[in-house]
């Protein structure tokens, strides 16, 4: 169980967090530069807070008002790089072996050994880091990250240092290595993916701050902030309106909305997926607008529609993925239709 | 032919104890230099950062001194007085003219060398690197003599050698401490100046091409070895 609750002044914003995690795979998501990892840092104990108190598992790991501040040596938190930071001048074997270098000799090359071969790296083991390939280089880092018994492990960007088409593959490999582990994983990201697939909970950080936070599933369906709404990929968000707990008006789209959940007081944002468009069918009353399709841009798997409701009001985008949907069979010819925006679908936003 | 015979002639009357007092005293002052030139550079990188620039120029201090001014001080550190000198003069030591003077005078001048080498391939490690070693639970002496020293092991042997050669070279601060004791504190740069004092400018002069030879040597390896690492 990790308990965290600190501020620390940057040089362009005050990190501001506060959040715990229990024996399961939290993700951070933020876009770069928001303090994710800087969060890490001072969890690690390579950074220092201005002020607030860390918890890991009842040890006070940092705490401003008791003056506690242990070292990184003895907070027992697994840190992953993202770039690994293998030490450079020595195999990979002696990598493992140095974190176990208080041990006798023949047992530390006993765990070693077995640590490699757990993360199939006996062929590699008597290479430096540099021969290895990425996903390699992050499996010896997580083998002796583990070896050092962490009660709790950190990834911080573990995939972005590699090929876009070798993510999906060591990801599966990453969670498998540390499937073993029972304690805290925190999965820092800008990937909302990525985090979506790895992750039960999650925090949104914006600019220092926590935007939102709850269970993945939960906050996709409903960020509930403007910024937790950007980061989970809602491509049309304007500023709305509220007229009644159900109703906003959307001044950049030039319509009026219906919303399902109830709007909260200080809502001034509105967000709308763009797959959650769709063309108006029998029966949808309510949210029903003639828009004209102004650009119309293919995708590999998508069709991208530019969605305008009277002229001088900005579009939204409908975005019509998969095979051709047969309910519209006129969809690349037609420029003018009826769509459709289901009131549980509508997201307002603070 | 006639003056074959001479060159060979004065060959064979050469005193030849200045090269191996040098080689031994910069040697030695080599090992001084490096071993305290490695620490000041530890020091000095884990200093915060507003003391960082004081001790950096105090460390750099012998390089751009006149030697004349190390040997002064050296003099008054070490000679009878000084405070060095009269702990030593408890043991009955007397260092003042003696071959361990020039050794220490040749740490002096080659220290800042090796610290500053030292310290700038320190400051080229990757600090998350390090970070990783502490957050895996390695004690900094740990982190510093397995993970740090073997990164900036070629900036450690290019300051080692920087510093020997600039060892080898010491005149100034080793003839006021130091003396010029034929056999005993005469090394290389002073019988030159020795023997161009007394106008035996063929002994000057081979002495002066064992030390451009000398140096030359030393330093060209480290020219192809520091290309190949960097590769």
């Amino acid at each position: 169980m990790l308990e965290v609750s600190f501020r620390k002044k940057l040089a362009t914003f005050t990190l501001d967090v506060s959040f715990s995690a229990g024996a399961e795979c939290m993700g951070l998501l933020g876009a770069s530069g928001c303090g994710k990892s800087m969060t890490l840092k001072c969890i690690a104990g390579i950074e220092t807070p201005d002020s607030g108190r860390i918890v890991l598992n009842g040890r006070v790991l940092f705490d401003s008002e008791k003056r506690i501040n242990l070292p990184p040596q003895q907070r027992k938190v697994g840190y992953l790089f993202q770039q690994y930071a293998l030490f450079p001048t020595m195999t990979i074997r002696k990598n493992l072996e140095l974190v176990l270098r208080n041990l006798p000799r023949k047992e530390r090359r006993e765990r070693a050994a077995a640590m490699l071969e757990r993360m199939h790296l006996s062929a590699e083991a008597d290479r430096k880091p540099d021969r290895l390939s990425g996903g390699q280089q992050q499996r010896a880092a997580i083998g002796r990250m583990l070896l050092s018994s962490p009660e709790i492990v950190m990834l911080d960007e573990p995939l972005s240092a590699l090929d876009s088409f070798l993510r999906v593959q060591v990801e599966k490999e990453l969670m498998d290595s540390l499937a073993n582990f029972n304690g805290p994983i925190l999965f820092v990201s800008h990937s909302r993916d990525e985090i979506y697939r790895v992750c039960r909970k999650l925090v949104v950080l914006d600019q220092g701050a926590i935007a939102a936070s709850g269970t993945a599933e939960e906050l996709f369906r409903r960020p509930g902030t403007l910024a937790a709404a950007k980061l989970t990929g809602v491509k049309n968000l304007a500023r709305a309106v509220r007229l009644d707990e159900f109703h906003l008006r959307v001044p950049a789209w030039g319509i009026i909305l219906r919303c399902a959940d109830p709007a909260p007081e200080d809502t001034c944002w509105v967000g709308i997926r763009a797959h959650h468009i769709r063309r108006k069918q029998p029966g949808d009353t309510v949210n029903s607008f003639p828009f004209r399709v102004t650009t119309r841009e293919t995708q590999p798997f998508a069709v991208m529609e530019y969605l305008v409701y009277e002229e001088g009001c900005e579009p939204l985008l409908h975005l019509v993925s998969g095979q051709m949907d047969p309910v519209f069979p006129a969809a690349r010819e037609e420029f003018a239709a009826e769509y459709h925006i289901p009131p549980e679908r509508v997201m307002p936003l603070t | 032919m006639n003056e074959e015979l001479t060159f060979l002639q004065e060959l064979s009357r050469m005193e030849w104890s200045p090269l191996f007092i040098s080689l031994k005293i910069s040697l030695c002052a080599t090992l001084f230099s490096f071993v305290f030139g490695t620490a000041a550079a530890w020091f000095v990188f884990h200093c915060r950062k507003k003391v960082r620039a004081v001790w950096d120029v105090l460390f750099t201090l012998p390089l751009v001194l006149p030697p004349t001014v190390v040997g002064f001080l050296l003099l008054v550190l070490l000679g009878r007085n000084g405070p060095i000198g009269e702990l030593l003069a408890r043991f009955d030591l007397r260092i003042i003219f003696t071959w361990q003077a020039a050794v220490a005078a040749g740490a002096v001048v080659a220290f800042p060398l090796v610290y500053r080498t030292v310290r700038a391939s320190l400051e080229q490690i990757d600090p998350v690197v390090l970070d990783a070693g502490r957050t895996l639970g390695l004690p900094e002496r740990t982190i510093f003599f397995r993970i740090m020293l073997p990164m900036a092991l070629p900036g450690c042997v290019a300051g080692a050698v920087l510093g020997f050669a600039r060892a080898l070279g010491e005149f100034g601060a080793t003839l006021m401490i130091a003396g010029n004791i034929p056999g005993k504190t005469q090394t290389i740069p002073i019988a030159i100046w020795s023997a161009a004092e007394s106008d035996s400018m063929f002994a000057a002069g081979i002495w002066v091409g064992i030390i451009i030879l000398t140096s030359f040597a030393v330093i060209l390896p480290l020219n192809f070895w520091g290309g190949r690492s960097h590769a």
